[in-house]
């Protein structure tokens, strides 16, 4: 660029200045634009990425909450097959299938009709239902029951195997401790989430007498070999034990297939081998894994309910007994049957039972009305003595469960002591005795939790006659020397008892129960006439709800399948003159003939009775239910291990109904 | 060669003027989209943060609904379907005839408005909507001893309630520090220790009321702020209720046709009708059960709309505030316990009377006396918050309580 000759310098730099700026402003102007609009999409973005974040977080508690549904839907899911199995497979559905059905805390066994012997006899289960987590949920004969039956720990392709702890992508610890502070003593404590190892302390000490502070700290028959799994630590320091429950991941992928890696990765799971949809893909990834073990509440004791005798020698009332446990009742009363000191007791001059000697006996010591821990198979014979055999005695557990009681009126004992003592009740020498003396049985609160259990009674034993509100008096074991019950003692506790134990009554066919007690019938003159225990007999044996029913008595004279209700108890009308007739006989061996009060030819037995059921419920329970081609009498047993099914006549309670 | 200096010679004034004003007009727009979009992100923003705290009360609340417990059982029952006294030894533990077999339970479920009588509250303070009260085991101890027990026993309830801040300290009220005066989703956390449910003395409301009436010390807290109402409604499955339908008129037909539901009656005939029983077949008998469902409802105010409604209505607290110094408890008006609902409640058309809203259950969402749909109390209730130009949220949710097996067999 030349300038012209012509024309002055001057203006040129100028120009040239001027371009400069020109040039400048825009740069500047363009970007401070692309600042401003820069920075508008960053804050846009930033708030977009702080809600996604959010809103992720939601996401994640939600899946979280599905995955651990869907652990109960695969338990719920094996206990409806485990427990129809019987009803439903063998013959197409009809509900006349012939098996039965065991639970145990992790597993339901089925029980079937198989002839045989050794493992293959119906006396073997023939399935097994898995309630915790495996490769192989269901183990029937044809699936994997042989690989389960012949297991080795060694085998990595069974559910206990020894080296779990080096194959984390297989296996999930489910017992694993959580380290807490100690509130009291400050210092770090394992706490278990399933079972507490310290329930087993190979330390127990029997040849001291008991006392109330010392507890080895034992529950009766708990035990674990240290070598079973890796990670197991047994007795020593109790901080220090631990018991691994190893079980299997499942892993979930996202379009909820259940898949599970090979054995062959430990580290890294590996499903190489899988069918082509467990594989997880890109598009179909991983979304997360779950494993799981259901608990069995019925296989444990109910403090509601159990109390029993606490048999440890230790705790008997003098030396004999101690010496010879085995020669009183204990928990339980039956007919004596026998001459032997065991049926009849030694009686001193008075009647009570010798003393300083084993002397009660099944007839001496007869159990007293409301003495439930002695009746023959009332749930209070169950004895609380293997989970609180080192901490309380009999007496102390009659004073803590919330409806058993060993005490009367006045607050002093008056119960047979397991059978040692003779308690007489005398009315008519002592005026009063059956008012006072009489064994009383409490209306406390029912435990709601295990955890409640540390309260212990709430109606205070000692003097009924001013009871005591106790919840706000903290520890209601201070009555009991040495404070038994701590938390610390109910946390080892807790694997072994509950508070709620319900489980299905059924026969081994899946089927309810028939109650051996006849009540009045609905027909008979006086309908309302049934006692309370004909009312719970009858309640207790009636299945299904009927809308149209108010009273305490269901409503039999419309029980049929319309109503939905089913009853499984016998009915039976009292003999009046109505129903009677003076019928004349002749005597077979030639003596005068004779009349006797008989039914008359017009009476209808209820069975038969056409207007109130066709054919009655008593008929159909003889009929149907019990005999008959399809009644339970004529179906082979399960889980008895018969070869045939030969019909066997015997009561029914024999056989399980 | 000649037209290099033209370029070089840069801008004419026009064009600048002209650049100028369309960077100006650019500037304009961005300058305008920039509010906006801020506006609308702060606006989202604040609607996801005011709410965050009534949200999250929400959940927590029905989460421990849904684990409220009875632990029922079966017993023997008297004529007059009483189970035996707990008093071993006295005159009607001796005379005790047993009669019936029937379900029992050593603890209760209440829940209804709370300014209903039956539940004997302490009047002087109206708390606005339902509460509702229970047990539950939630492991709540003051003894250390107790620290890692999970499942000890709790009495547990929720309720709203209006007034001053109770978490403030001392010193704020004393510096004439003016009243925060809100209303409040609150929720009643007895420690297990002090469980009275169990005392035979105990035998009407005195298991919540007697903690919740106390001055001084009540076990209770505040688990959001800016609720003004809570309604709890006790249904039964939709099976059930659809077969009670089909015999009986829908509100007999409703587990708890006036939101009142107790399952253990002190007076049955009034709180659920039914209860006493005998005239209708298949009658609802909440005896010693847990409701399958509850509809939980919960009406959220944002923070400014609140302060508005306080400034509005709510004028004579500072006063009372002072003097009820160190008391938890502050004594407003009526008017002021429902941050003066009742007064807007007038001034819309056609006014709304507050002290009916949510008493009758047949007319939650829709009034079933007219033809228009969707014209229930519900309706009512953000009429008067939209006079009020409030900012406000539904939450809304139905709890399947765990622990209820709704069961039609009836017991005396």
């Amino acid at each position: 660029m030349e300038p012209r000759s012509d024309q002055v310098n001057l203006p040129l730099t100028h120009m040239k200045l001027h371009k400069h700026s020109v040039s400048g402003v825009a740069l500047i102007i363009v970007l401070g634009f692309l600042v401003i609009i820069s920075a508008l999409a960053v804050a846009f973005f930033s708030s977009v990425n702080t809600e996604l974040k959010a809103s992720r977080n939601f996401a994640a508690g939600v899946t979280t909450r599905q995955l651990a549904d869907s652990a109960v839907q695969i338990v719920m899911g094996q206990i409806a097959a485990a427990t129809t199995r019987g009803v439903d497979s063998q013959t197409g559905g009809t509900g006349q299938g012939n098996e039965a059905w065991a639970s145990q805390p992790g597993m339901i066994r089925v029980y079937g009709k198989n002839q045989g012997s050794g493992s293959t006899a119906s006396a073997s289960a023939d399935a097994f239902y898995k309630l915790y987590s495996s490769n192989q949920m269901i183990l029937t004969a044809d699936a994997g029951l042989p690989t389960f039956k012949t297991g080795t720990y060694s085998d990595p392709k069974g559910d206990a195997y020894v080296g779990w702890d080096q194959a984390p992508a297989l296996w999930a610890d489910l017992n694993a401790p959580v380290l807490v502070r100690d509130p009291v003593s400050h210092q770090p404590v394992p706490r278990f989430p399933i079972i507490d190892p310290r329930a087993y302390a190979s330390t127990v000490d029997t040849t001291t007498p008991w006392s109330d502070t010392k507890w080895a700290g034992n529950v009766e028959g708990f035990t674990y070999d240290s070598a079973a799994v890796h990670g197991i630590v047994g007795p020593g320091d109790p901080n220090n034990q631990r018991l691994p429950m190893p079980v299997r991941w499942i892993y979930v992928l996202q379009d909820g297939t259940l898949t599970m890696p090979s054995d062959t990765g430990t580290i890294t799971a590996d499903f190489s081998t899988n069918t082509s949809d467990k594989i997880p893909t890109s598009k179909n990834p991983i979304v997360g894994r779950i494993a799981f073990w259901t608990d069995d509440e019925t296989c444990k004791l109910n403090l509601n309910t159990a109390a029993g005798f606490n048999a440890d020698p230790k705790k008997l009332p003098t030396l004999a007994y101690q010496q010879n446990p085995s020669s009183f009742a204990g928990s339980f009363w039956d007919t004596p049957r026998f001459y032997t000191q065991f049926d009849y007791g030694i009686p001193d001059a008075t009647g009570q039972p010798q003393s300083g000697q084993t002397s009660g006996g099944l007839a001496l010591c007869q159990l007293l009305q409301n003495e439930f821990q002695r009746y023959p198979g009332h749930p209070a014979t169950t004895s609380l003595a293997p989970v609180l055999n080192n901490l309380l005695t009999s007496e102390q557990f009659y004073a803590v469960v919330p409806r058993y009681s060993n005490l009367n009126l006045q607050g002093t004992p008056a119960s047979t002591v397991g059978g040692t003592q003779r308690i007489i009740v005398d009315p008519v020498n002592t005026p009063g005795d059956l008012d006072n003396k009489e064994l009383q049985p409490k209306q406390d609160r029912l435990f709601a939790s295990v955890d409640e259990f540390i309260f212990g009674p709430h109606v205070k034993t000692g003097n009924f006659a001013s009871p005591t509100y106790a919840r706000t008096n903290v520890n209601s074991y201070n009555q009991f020397a040495g404070n038994p019950i701590t938390p610390d003692v109910i946390d080892k506790l807790r694997f072994f008892v509950t508070t709620q134990s319900r489980a299905p009554e059924l026969n081994l066919y899946g089927q309810p129960r028939v109650t051996c007690w006849p009540i009045r019938s609905e027909t008979s003159l006086e309908t309302t006439g049934l006692n309370v225990f004909d009312n719970l007999m009858l309640f207790c044996s009636t299945v299904g709800a009927s809308a149209v029913s108010t009273g305490a008595r269901p409503d039999t004279k419309t029980d049929a399948t319309s109503t939905g209700v089913y009853r499984y108890i016998f009915t039976r009308r009292e003999v009046v003159a109505s129903n009677l007739s003076s019928i004349s006989h002749t005597d077979l061996l030639g003596g005068p003939s004779y009349s006797q009060w008989e039914f008359s030819t017009s009476y209808v037995p209820d069975s038969e009775l056409p207007s109130i059921q066709t054919p009655g419920r008593n008929k159909k329970l003889l009929a149907n239910y019990l005999g008959g081609t399809t009644g339970l009498l004529s179906r082979p047993i399960p889980g008895v291990g018969r070869n045939s099914p030969t019909r066997v006549i015997a009561p029914p309670i024999n056989r399980g109904f | 060669m000649k037209s290099s200096p033209r370029v070089s010679a840069g801008f004419t004034l026009v064009e600048l003027m002209v650049s100028t004003a369309i960077i100006g007009l650019i500037m304009l727009v961005l300058v305008q989209m920039t509010n906006q979009t801020s506006q609308t992100w702060r606006s989202t923003a604040e609607k996801i943060e005011k709410f965050q705290q009534a949200r999250d009360g929400f959940e927590s609340m029905t989460r421990r609904l849904s684990q409220a417990t009875l632990n029922t059982n079966w017993d023997y029952l008297d004529a007059s379907g009483a189970p035996r006294d707990k008093n071993v030894g006295s005159t009607a533990f001796v005379k005790f005839v047993p009669i019936y077999y029937g379900r029992t339970s050593d603890l209760r479920f209440v829940s209804g408005p709370m300014k209903s009588s039956a539940f004997s509250l302490d009047g002087k303070i109206v708390r606005p909507g339902h509460g509702v009260f229970f047990q539950a085991p939630f492991g709540l101890a003051t003894t250390t001893d107790y620290a890692a027990m999970d499942n000890l026993l709790n009495t547990w309830g929720y309720f709203v309630e209006a007034g001053n801040d109770p978490n403030r300290p001392d010193f704020v009220d004393k510096a004439g520090v003016p009243a925060r005066w809100r209303s409040r989703l609150m929720e009643y956390m007895l420690p297990t220790e002090q469980m009275s449910l169990y005392d035979k003395a105990d035998n009407s409301y005195t298991w919540y009321t007697l903690h919740l009436n106390d001055a001084t010390n009540r076990p209770v807290r505040v688990l959001a702020e800016n609720v003004i109402t809570l309604i709890i409604l006790p249904k039964l499955s939709k099976p059930d209720e659809d077969a009670r339908t089909r015999a009986q008129t829908p509100q007999a037909a409703m587990l708890s046709p006036k939101y009142i539901y107790d399952s253990f009656p002190i007076a049955p005939a009034t709180l659920n009708p039914g209860a006493s029983g005998g005239t209708d077949p298949g009658m609802i008998m909440p005896k010693n059960q847990l409701p399958p469902i509850l509809t939980v409802t919960m009406v959220a105010l944002d923070e400014r709309s609140a302060q508005r409604l306080a400034d509005t209505y709510c004028h004579n607290v500072e006063m009372t505030s002072q003097s009820v110094h160190g008391n938890q408890r502050v004594t407003g008006s009526a008017s002021e316990m429902v941050m003066g609902l009742d007064v807007a409640a007038g001034k819309v058309t056609p006014a709304v009377t507050y002290a009916n809203l949510f008493t009758d259950a047949t007319r939650l969402e829709d009034d079933p006396n007219t033809q228009t749909p969707g014209d229930g109390d519900l309706y009512d209730l953000e009429r008067i918050l939209v006079h009020e130009k409030l900012t406000y949220r539904v939450f809304t949710s139905n709890v399947s309580i765990r622990g209820a097996k709704w069961s039609r067999v009836q017991t005396k």
